[in-house]
């Protein structure tokens, strides 16, 4: 059922309820006002027929009589009749000839409620009147000599009565076929909006956030389509704001491949040596990176780095430094010659926001020396063939947070003689760092045991690896992790 | 996820400001912890620093790079910024990077002398 239905279905019934009790207020109220007149116009009467017949009466004249009866029901034609009755009881005078000189009684004989008991009701249906009496007195005084009785009949001011209500009831009809006229009109205004509402909702649901709804009152309903129109604002708002978080976690899936890109892919092919690496940035794109490239007379490069913070300014940073040590190694005479010079072209670029510390190394295979500078970064470790674990810790600021003349003097070379079987493992903070749920980092002591039982550089590599996972049991990683092994075989 | 707590006092026989950062200078927390310098070192009225390490029990890279180019604005300045009370495991980490020169630690009693230092 429709608002519209139900609204009108009472407003109707309403109306009906009063309009009928109106009525019926009215009527009865039309009724008894018109009985009441008719029986003090029959008292009047009554009164008068019984001064003009006195003294027919008294005198015995019969034709008198009967001509002040029928002259008395002359005077209206609700007068059913008007008798005119002696002491004994006996009918003297009448508009009826053949009720004359026989005893006077009513049909029935009850007292009309409201009025005194000179009023009865005589005849029933159609004959229903009210008989009014009027006590015939002597001039001299010597108590009653009859009683005149005028009967006022009760159909007449039910034929009134009727009238009225039928005139009442043609009212009433009018009154009802407007009211639903005007609730159907009236109704149908308010629920408009709502319909509309319920159409751009409809749409809505089915994707369409341009629907909006015209607001065009102040009330309950008006104030429902403008949290309709917000809703859908803000749904749009946060459609837009998926699809551009969308878009960008789409752009760093791209730039995480770019990056994992720059990343050698390969381990050198040099006869001795066995690299193994390994880089897991903490979030899509990461600020540490490794590389590796040959040199003259069959050396061998090795970078580990680690760029402060996370994300793209620190993949940018990355990215930079990458190519920049691609680019300097070529003309550099040594490792110091080479990090100095990064440190000159890169210093600018990271503005003292950022910094970067790393750890770069040459290795000659053919002599077994490494060579290493740090620029603020953790030491290498040197897994010797029995197990033993050396620390190699270079001296050094970290890159772009020094002007190069404070850089460079503080710079310095370390070598070291590696023997076969030796293992070099470069590492970033992420592996020392590597947190667990309850804040406990990895620690030194861990790596150099995990790594001090390993065979290859891969088997060494692996044994790390497996042991951080192990500390971090699952614990969000927060710090880019790398680790580069060269193993000497 | 640790959390970090700042504060600060004047320090009247330093003659300088003690900022104290309670918890991890760590990639969740050195944005606020920049934030923080800043606003405290904004007005220029203020250019000797003491950073209290005592309730610090972690700086990651992001921490060092804020303290770092803090110390570099403060130098710029005429200022200076030290650090004290710095935990055995952050020394490490420190010991490491070699900024002495740009970033002085001491212990708390010769604060004073290590910004009243030259350099």
């Amino acid at each position: 059922m429709t608002i519209l239905t139900k609204f009108s279905l009472l407003v109707l019934g309403l109306l009906l309820l009063g309009v009928g009790a109106v009525t019926a207020l009215s009527v009865n109220q039309q009724s008894n006002a018109l009985q009441q007149q008719a029986v003090l116009r029959g008292k009047a009467m009554a009164k008068n027929l019984a001064a003009g017949s006195q003294e027919a009466l008294l005198t015995g004249d019969p034709l008198t009589l009967v001509n002040l009866a029928v002259a008395a029901t002359e005077d209206g034609r609700d007068v059913v009749y008007a008798a005119i009755v002696d002491g004994k009881g006996i009918t003297r005078g009448h508009n009826q000839r053949e009720a004359l000189g026989k005893l006077f009684a009513l049909e029935t004989p009850l007292e009309v409620p409201g009025f005194g008991a000179d009023v009865r009701r005589s005849g029933s249906g159609d004959k229903e009147a009210w008989d009014v009496s009027a006590e015939i007195i002597a001039k001299g005084g010597k108590g009653p000599l009859g009683v005149a009785h005028v009967a006022m009949s009760a159909n007449a001011v039910r034929q009134s009565v009727r009238q009225a209500l039928t005139k009442l009831l043609i009212a009433a009809v009018i009154l009802l076929l407007l009211g639903a006229i005007l609730s159907v009109v009236s109704v149908g205004v308010m629920v408009k909006p709502l319909r509309s509402l319920s159409d751009a909702a409809r749409k809505v649901g089915l994707g369409d956030l341009s629907q909006r709804v015209l607001v065009n009152s102040q009330d309950e309903i008006g104030q429902l389509m403008g949290a309709f129109n917000q809703m859908v604002e803000g749904l749009g708002q946060a459609e837009d704001a998926k699809a551009e978080q969308q878009r960008m976690r789409g752009e760093l899936d791209v730039a995480r491949n770019i990056q994992a890109g720059l990343l050698p892919s390969e381990s050198p092919k040099t006869k001795g040596v066995d690299v193994c690496f390994y880089c897991a940035p903490a979030k899509e794109l990461g600020g540490d990176f490794y590389d590796w490239f040959p040199l003259e007379g069959g050396r061998l490069g090795f970078v580990v780095a680690d760029v402060s913070g996370k994300g793209v300014p620190a993949a940018l940073h990355m990215a930079n430094l990458r190519n920049l040590f691609r680019f300097v190694v070529k003309d550099a005479t040594g490792p110091a010659d080479t990090i100095k010079k990064v440190n000159l072209h890169a210093w600018p670029d990271l503005k003292g926001e950022s910094f970067v510390t790393v750890v770069y190394a040459v290795l000659d295979p053919a002599t077994r020396r490494l060579t290493m500078v740090s620029a603020g970064h953790d030491p290498v470790l040197i897994v010797r063939a029995g197990g033993k674990v050396e620390e190699l810790r270079g001296r050094g600021m970290p890159i772009g947070i020094a002007e190069p003349e404070d850089f460079d003097t503080i710079i310095k070379e370390v070598t070291v003689n590696l023997e076969k079987g030796d293992r070099v493992v470069f590492y970033t903070d992420g592996v020392t760092e590597a947190m667990n749920s309850k804040q406990g980092q990895f620690g030194r002591d861990a790596l150099e045991k995990a790594i001090s039982k390993g065979t290859s550089s891969a088997d060494t590599q692996k044994r790390l690896l497996d042991a951080v996972h192990a500390h971090a049991a699952g614990f969000e990683q927060s710090d880019d992790l790398t680790l580069l092994v060269v193993g000497l075989t | 996820m640790a959390s970090l707590e700042l504060s600060h006092r004047k320090d009247e026989t330093l003659k300088a400001t003690v900022v104290k950062p309670s918890g991890n200078l760590d990639i969740f927390t050195y944005q606020s912890f920049r934030q923080y310098l800043q606003d405290l070192l904004a007005p220029g009225d203020e250019n000797r620093v003491v950073v209290d390490l005592a309730d610090t029990s972690y700086i990651a890279s992001s921490g060092w790079a804020v303290l770092l180019s803090q110390s570099r604005m403060l130098r710029r300045a005429g200022g200076k910024m030290v650090l004290v009370n710095m935990k055995d495991e952050i020394r490490g980490v420190y010991e490491v990077m070699n900024v002495e020169t740009l970033l002085p630690c001491s212990v708390a009693a010769q604060a004073k002398a290590a910004l009243d230092a030259e350099g």
